[in-house]
């Protein structure tokens, strides 16, 4: 018979074998990654960052403000000079006024969505999401993701030859997770270094906080990113008392609340 | 005088077989899925019997595995189009292309793959061929679909009826040519009282026309002077795939030889052949064993039941 050389022990030793290789396979994909991630070649950042980023710019356009675009030029300058980082960032401002998200892209360009700068109190609210996403660039989230969210999926593809995107979804949320814990754990220092403090960051992650109601409890343990309250709680423990100086004064502020009106 | 397909592989073997296939496939990333495969069609043609005599899967993990890879270069150019296309599909006229290339390729993929069947198991000497382009039932499926989709299903009988006329008009078993005699329009009734019960039924209405439409279309097929015989009825059908679903879904796929188990001994019970089996024994001939042929079937994973 064709089954005679497949015994239990044998299959028992294979099954104890595979769930070994599986569990490193996962813990240090990560690890395996690092040095791939930040040697990306550029022309292969911009291509996958142009592919995100596109959709939007021709769906909504981009706010162009000159005022607006100077302000928040010298917003990001001061968050990384002070902090000694030498990355040149790209931000740019989508024209959704409904969408209050910001997210980070390979090759440091930084997407911020019109309602983000709405739902901003302060200059210190808009700091803290900026320094965020900031530091997603910094610590190269964005093509670490890349790579490991393509790379295990082509894993799991491989392995079990089906659409794998429950599973792929489920094992990539510790990992994104992870992610947003470093980066507000960056933003920190960040906004420290530029006397800005971690006031502005917590409060803007308050106001989320209110939005998230309990129907969205089930909802929020399946996102990528972490509760807000357990962000908040990390955020406040690493802070340090620090004295603070506008980052903003009022007209630059104002040019940046209006960067999404087209000049006259 | 009549003859039964007698089905006697067992579930342990088929436990085995499983665990030991999906333990090496996580091992190899799925290189091991062809010899796998091979494995498994091995022992359940080996464990089919008709008139005491056990077919035998001829075909080569090799070959399955040179099959996808030639294939790969297809898929991977279709899934970075709908990548690029991904948020305009049907507004521009590329993504339109490419998804009437996908759907063309996945009937040239369908007839590929049952030609490799085909020619790979053998009883008694006895294999299977079907003469007939890929790429040319590809362009029929392409248009029954179009017919299908303007008429909004009410003509997806004589694209079942179409395809199936296809398909088995160009097989031959040894020297014996396989006929089917069947109407399109004994199939458009069927269909459209299971498409108009289809919502309220939760779509099982249409698992029961698929076993309507079988046992249709092998009651009026022929080999030779043989004559197939199909017992299946829409419940039996109905049972076979919800209990198939539940039990994988529930199980996380543990159970999924339970299924594979249940599958063939279904098989087993609902085909009859009659006819003078010493008739089809003296006609072999020497056809071409397919070296590829799945390939594409393979890459795009289709689901659609071959036999």
């Amino acid at each position: 018979m064709v089954t005679d050389f497949i015994t239990w022990k044998k299959i028992i030793l294979l099954v104890i074998i595979t769930l070994i290789c599986v569990g490193l396979a996962i813990l240090f994909l990560p690890i395996v990654l690092q040095p791939v991630a930040t040697h990306l070649p550029t022309f292969l950042k911009t291509a996958v960052s142009d592919y995100i980023a596109l959709p939007y710019e021709r769906k909504y356009g981009e706010c162009n403000n000159p005022a607006g675009k100077i302000a928040l030029d010298d917003l990001v300058v001061k968050l990384a000079n002070d902090s000694n980082i030498k990355q040149q960032f790209n931000f740019e401002v989508i024209d959704d006024p409904i969408d209050s998200t910001a997210f980070a892209t390979p090759g440091n360009r930084i997407l911020l969505f019109a309602g983000i700068i709405e739902v901003a109190d302060t200059p210190e609210q808009l700091a803290g999401v900026l320094a965020h996403e900031m530091s997603h660039a910094i610590l190269f989230h964005p093509e670490l993701s890349l790579l490991h969210d393509n790379g295990l999926f082509l894993m799991l593809l491989s392995m079990f030859g089906k659409d794998p995107s429950i599973a792929h979804h489920l094992l990539t949320l510790k990992y994104s997770r992870d992610n947003e814990f470093a980066a507000d754990a960056n933003a920190v220092t960040l906004l420290t270094n530029a006397k800005v403090g971690t006031k502005g960051l917590i409060d803007f992650l308050s106001k989320i906080q209110l939005n998230e109601t309990n129907a969205m409890a089930l909802q929020t343990s399946l996102r990528s990113h972490p509760n807000v309250a357990d962000r908040i709680a990390a955020i406040e423990e690493l802070s340090t008392p620090v004295a603070t100086q506008p980052i903003l004064n009022t007209q630059q502020w104002l040019a940046i609340k209006s960067i999404c009106v087209k000049p006259s | 005088m009549q003859y039964k397909i007698e089905y006697s592989g067992t579930k342990e073997e088929l436990f085995k077989i499983w665990w030991w296939v999906f333990s090496l496939n996580i091992l190899s990333l799925g290189l091991y899925s062809f010899w796998g495969k091979t494995l498994l069609r091995q022992y359940l043609a080996q464990h089919c019997r008709l008139n005491d005599i056990s077919f035998e899967y001829l075909g080569h993990a090799g070959s399955l595995c040179r099959g996808f890879f030639k294939a790969l270069p297809i898929w991977l150019i279709l899934i970075l189009g709908f990548k690029f296309f991904e948020h305009t599909p049907y507004e521009d006229p590329y993504g339109v292309l490419l998804t009437l290339a996908v759907v063309y390729l996945s009937f040239v993929a369908i007839f590929g793959a049952l030609r490799y069947r085909l020619t790979n198991v053998s009883w008694h000497g006895v294999r299977g061929h079907i003469r007939s382009s890929a790429w040319r039932f590809g362009l029929l499926g392409l248009w029954c679909s179009f017919v299908s989709v303007c008429s909004l299903g009410l003509m997806l009988g004589w694209m079942d009826h179409t395809l199936y006329q296809k398909k088995f008009n160009n097989i031959r078993f040894g020297k014996l040519s396989v006929i089917y005699s069947g109407a399109a329009k004994d199939l458009f009734k069927i269909n459209l009282y299971t498409m108009l019960l289809a919502p309220c039924t939760l779509w099982l209405s249409r698992i029961w026309y698929v076993a309507k439409v079988r046992n249709y279309i092998y009651n009026h097929t022929c080999v030779g002077d043989f004559k197939v015989i199909n017992t299946e009825d829409g419940k039996a059908l109905v049972k076979l795939y919800v209990w198939g679903f539940f039990t994988t879904l529930l199980s996380l796929g543990i159970l999924y030889p339970l299924v594979i188990q249940r599958k063939m001994q279904y098989i087993a019970q609902h085909f009859v052949l009659q006819g003078d089996l010493d008739e089809l024994i003296v006609t072999i001939d020497q056809e071409k064993i397919m070296q590829s042929g799945e390939g594409l079937y393979t890459v795009l994973d289709e689901h659609t039941e071959i036999w």
